[in-house]
């Protein structure tokens, strides 16, 4: 099965980052090969790739173009970050981790013809030394959707998820001043767009994401965000967040299976979590916030039972979007430490780490039954029957959350900030 | 109520809503990527507009692609409730 190689909209902020912590006094060219060629025979000082797993094999490939040429390439991001061996195979430098106090020694050994090998710094970034990302480079690309970083660290340490093994478990947040000045930037440069707060897990520091939503409900924004099931204990997060322009928020469920989430993160956090799922996707949606909900198939209890187990789930909750994948043996995560020790990998190109393709032994699900299925999941949360009743259902929340609404309003006189655990969030009408 | 008075009203809720003028809008070409409205602004525009005119929308509204094809949806609502019983 081959997707297409950008799995969400919208360009990255990794490398915009990394452009903000070039002295100005060089000229950066941002290429996204999603969208346009690129040119080969440009006269580059440097080249900067950064690369998930799914795109190590072409990262090697334009490196090895540049590389021929004479122009120094730096590799950096998740996959060379976790196997930084192979990717100095194919360039000149490597980034392992933040690149935010490796990235500016790296630009002055470029100048300076001495580039080293590997880049690695012990120290946590301090995100209050992070830069205002380049949005201006996106200016006029006219992205759907900008991604906006304010925190970095999950504490779950899930096992498919690798991300920890780049950012830690401890949460760590930008300044609320500092992801103010971001997204005034973004909507300068990139006007009326929505933002996706590109986090691991937003609102895991609730006193730092009240203060940041009540700072962004003044700039009008439409964004989403990334965040475990637990916000739905926060009825006042909610309600800073619906009044804060949330259109919707992407949860890792992981499984419609509970018995699948055994095991699934550091703590058995989330299987404990799966009886209360239907309870707190209804709070959520009842502050008009949709739900969008990330699935992983292939996980170690699934059977064949899964793909209708999911779309059932994802059709009685009325999801606003979903997300869903095959388990894949990244790497660098536990997963595929385990399953290597369990001889169940199948060797293939890292290219064919799409998220839609089997790459190892499953006990019960063949490669087949497992990427029909997923596809059957699909077309089953997408189909037109499924769309309506989500429009349906949607507009049914709104229609009460209106009511509710006006009958605070009309009982108190005011607009509360927010309100008791169960209310209804207390936005002004539409019209 | 005349179809400009729908017209006004509809154009008065989605840029109410998404914070956009409407003047330089294409009416023919597809409404959601020129207005870059997601799927929850739209329930909540249909919802106003349902408000605003006293109609409920059809569910098929929500295959409406261009503006003029929400209009006439929109605008053949109106008529239906309007008309004598």
């Amino acid at each position: 099965m081959r997707s297409h190689s950008t799995l969400w909209t919208g360009f990255g902020s990794g490398l915009l980052a990394v452009a903000a912590l070039t002295p100005r006094k060089h000229e950066v060219v941002l290429i996204d090969e999603n969208k346009e060629e690129i040119d080969f025979s440009g006269k580059f000082d440097l080249i900067a790739i950064g690369a998930v797993t799914q795109q190590a094999t072409r990262a090697y490939q334009i490196a090895k173009a540049f590389r021929s040429n004479g122009v120094p390439v730096a590799l950096g991001g998740l996959h060379p970050t976790v196997v930084p061996e192979e990717s100095m195979q194919h360039a000149d430098s490597v980034v392992v981790g933040e690149a935010e106090y490796l990235w500016p020694e790296l630009v002055r050994d470029c100048e300076a013809g001495t580039l080293k090998p590997i880049y690695k710094s012990d120290r946590t970034v301090d995100l209050k030394d992070v830069p205002v990302p380049r949005y201006d480079l996106l200016a006029d690309r006219q992205p759907g959707m900008v991604w906006v970083q304010t925190t970095r660290g999950c504490p779950h340490d899930c096992e498919f998820c690798a991300a920890t093994k780049v950012f830690g478990r401890a949460f760590r947040h930008k300044g609320v001043d500092q992801v103010v000045a971001e997204v005034e930037e973004v909507k300068r440069t990139c006007g009326n767009v929505m933002i996706g707060f590109a986090d691991d897990n937003a609102f895991s520091n609730p006193s730092f994401s009240r203060d940041l939503l009540r700072a962004i409900i003044p700039l009008k924004i439409r964004f989403m965000a990334q965040t475990d099931i637990q916000i739905a204990r926060h009825p006042d997060l909610l309600d800073l967040a619906a009044r804060a322009g949330c259109s919707h928020l992407f949860v890792g469920f992981e499984s419609a299976a509970a018995e699948s989430l055994d095991g699934i993160d550091a703590n058995g956090w989330k299987a404990r979590q799966f009886a209360h799922y239907p309870e707190y996707i209804r709070t959520i949606q009842s502050y008009g916030i949709g739900v969008m909900g990330a699935f992983i198939i292939g996980l170690h209890a699934d059977d064949a039972d899964i793909f209708k187990r999911t779309g059932d789930f994802i059709v009685e909750n009325h999801l606003f979007d979903v997300h869903v994948s095959v388990a894949t043996p990244f790497p660098g995560t536990r997963l595929r430490k385990r399953l290597e020790e369990e001889d169940r990998i199948v060797p293939a190109e890292w290219e064919n780490y799409t998220g839609l393709d089997l790459n190892f032994i499953h006990p019960k699900l063949t490669k087949e039954e497992i990427e029909q299925g997923v596809c059957q999941v699909y077309e089953r949360a997408y189909s037109e029957e499924t769309q309506m009743g989500r429009y349906a259902f949607y507009k049914q929340m709104h229609r009460e959350m209106l009511k509710r609404q006006a009958a605070a309003q009309a009982g108190s006189g005011a607009i509360p900030e927010s309100g008791p655990a169960g209310e209804m969030p207390r936005k002004p009408a539409l019209t | 109520m005349s179809s400009d008075e729908v017209l006004t009203t509809v154009i008065r809720v989605v840029e109410a809503e998404t914070g956009q003028s409407l003047s330089g809008l294409n009416p023919n070409a597809d409404l959601r990527e020129q207005v870059n409205l997601d799927s929850m602004q739209y329930v909540a525009i249909s919802v106003a507009i349902e408000n605003a005119l006293g109609i409920e929308l059809p569910i098929e509204i929500m295959r409406a692609r261009t503006f003029n094809g929400f209009m006439d949806m929109v605008k053949a609502e109106v008529a239906r409730n309007s008309a004598p019983v």
